[in-house]
């Protein structure tokens, strides 16, 4: 941050101040004044603890807005973040469900290929064992005998490319268990971006001129752990609609 | 002691394709009887109509997870001798220290190898068996 910057926020810092009609001397001041009023139970006492918390708690938020208007953050840009958020929103659940997709079909050509082989393997086996006592009967001098051990020698080929086609055909399939872990990485950022999205809403709303009034605010931001998408979505909507966005 | 190859096992995760590479390494074991449930609590309602042998279950799935699913289990006389083995991929020591104190029979960590659950399975249904 450079030199101007700092200047503007002190400025911005005394605004603020005057803005709520009281300085950090009047402040303690009224904080003590407050206190000692309210000494009369224990209970007052934590009420008038807290109320100053708040009150200061408002002034930081208040700061704070101030800064991001001064240093350049107008109400576009943190409009234009919404937007973008919203966006790599859609686009990180778009990778969910491609991924998805594209695990469940190679699962399904795997569920198709894997009894194959399976039955591949069976049959090539009762086939060998009728080659096997076919050979004991016949002369080994005969040209039969050559076709039969020939065809024996194919069949072990077939088992055994089959019993490796199937080892490769797991190797696939465990693959696709990075699906699981994606997804759930996917879906943590998607909740970590609506909650940013949400708190920049508000953020949008409190610096709105005059009073706008939105939808349950509050149930926005108390809902389950993992929100259903569209509706939250549609809050938003809602909310960027009343402000004129 | 049912013989091992008809074992019922019921597989809790709410990934479909988790589910289903979990289903094709219990047959590709001998497993054949195998049946699903998206979250624990669809997992404990399959548990207390149906009869099953062996548990297979995910830890973050929503509604109840799988570390409620195991309490649960254990808590319930009915259902307490069920082997439960934990394929997650909460992988740090105080989620296998939580597991292992809530009953757990065993606990692979996603990604796993098929050679690691055939490993982890063997082991718990030696143990019952002695």
């Amino acid at each position: 941050m450079n030199q101007k910057t700092n200047e503007i926020d002190e400025d911005a810092i005394n605004q603020m101040i005057e803005d709520f009609g009281f300085s950090p001397e009047s402040f303690e001041q009224a904080e003590h004044d407050q206190v000692d009023a309210m000494l009369t139970s224990n209970q007052a006492k934590e009420e008038a603890k807290s109320k100053v918390m708040y009150e200061r708690l408002g002034v930081t938020v208040r700061h704070l807005h101030d800064s991001i208007r001064e240093i350049g953050y107008e109400q576009k840009v943190l409009d234009d973040t919404l937007i973008e958020i919203s966006n790599s929103q859609d686009r990180l659940n778009y990778i969910a469900t491609l991924t998805e997709q594209a695990a469940n079909k190679v699962l399904n050509a795997v569920d198709e290929a894997l009894p194959i082989q399976a039955d591949q393997i069976v049959k090539t086996k009762e086939m060998l064992d009728k080659w096997t006592s076919m050979l004991n009967s016949v002369e080994k001098t005969d040209g039969l005998a050559e076709i039969i051990e020939h065809s024996i020698n194919y069949a072990n080929l077939v088992a055994e490319n089959s019993e490796s086609e199937k080892d490769r055909l797991m190797v696939i399939m465990m693959a696709q268990d990075f699906q699981d872990i994606t997804g759930q990485i996917i879906k943590k950022v998607v909740g970590l971006a609506q909650t940013l999205e949400i708190e920049l809403a508000q953020i949008l709303k409190d610096c709105a001129p005059g009073n706008v009034t939105i939808e349950k605010p509050v149930d926005l931001l108390s809902g389950p752990i993992v929100p259903d998408m569209a509706l939250v979505q549609d809050d938003v909507d809602s909310m960027l609609a009343d402000l004129g966005f | 002691m049912v013989d091992f190859k008809d074992m019922r096992f019921l597989v809790v995760d709410d990934f479909s394709t988790m589910r289903r590479i979990i289903r094709n390494l219990l047959k590709e074991l001998g497993y054949n009887n195998v049946d699903e449930a998206e979250d624990g609590s669809m997992a404990l309602a399959k548990l207390n109509r149906d009869t099953y042998d062996f548990i297979v279950s995910d830890w973050n799935m929503p509604v109840m997870d799988g570390l409620e699913l195991l309490k649960a289990v254990r808590a319930d006389a009915k259902l307490a001798h069920i082997p439960m083995l934990m394929v997650t991929a909460e992988a740090k020591k105080e989620n296998i220290i939580a597991a292992a104190q809530a009953g757990a029979s065993s606990y692979v960590v996603k990604p796993f190898t098929a050679a690691t659950l055939d490993e982890k399975i063997s082991k718990i249904l030696e143990k019952l068996n002695k």
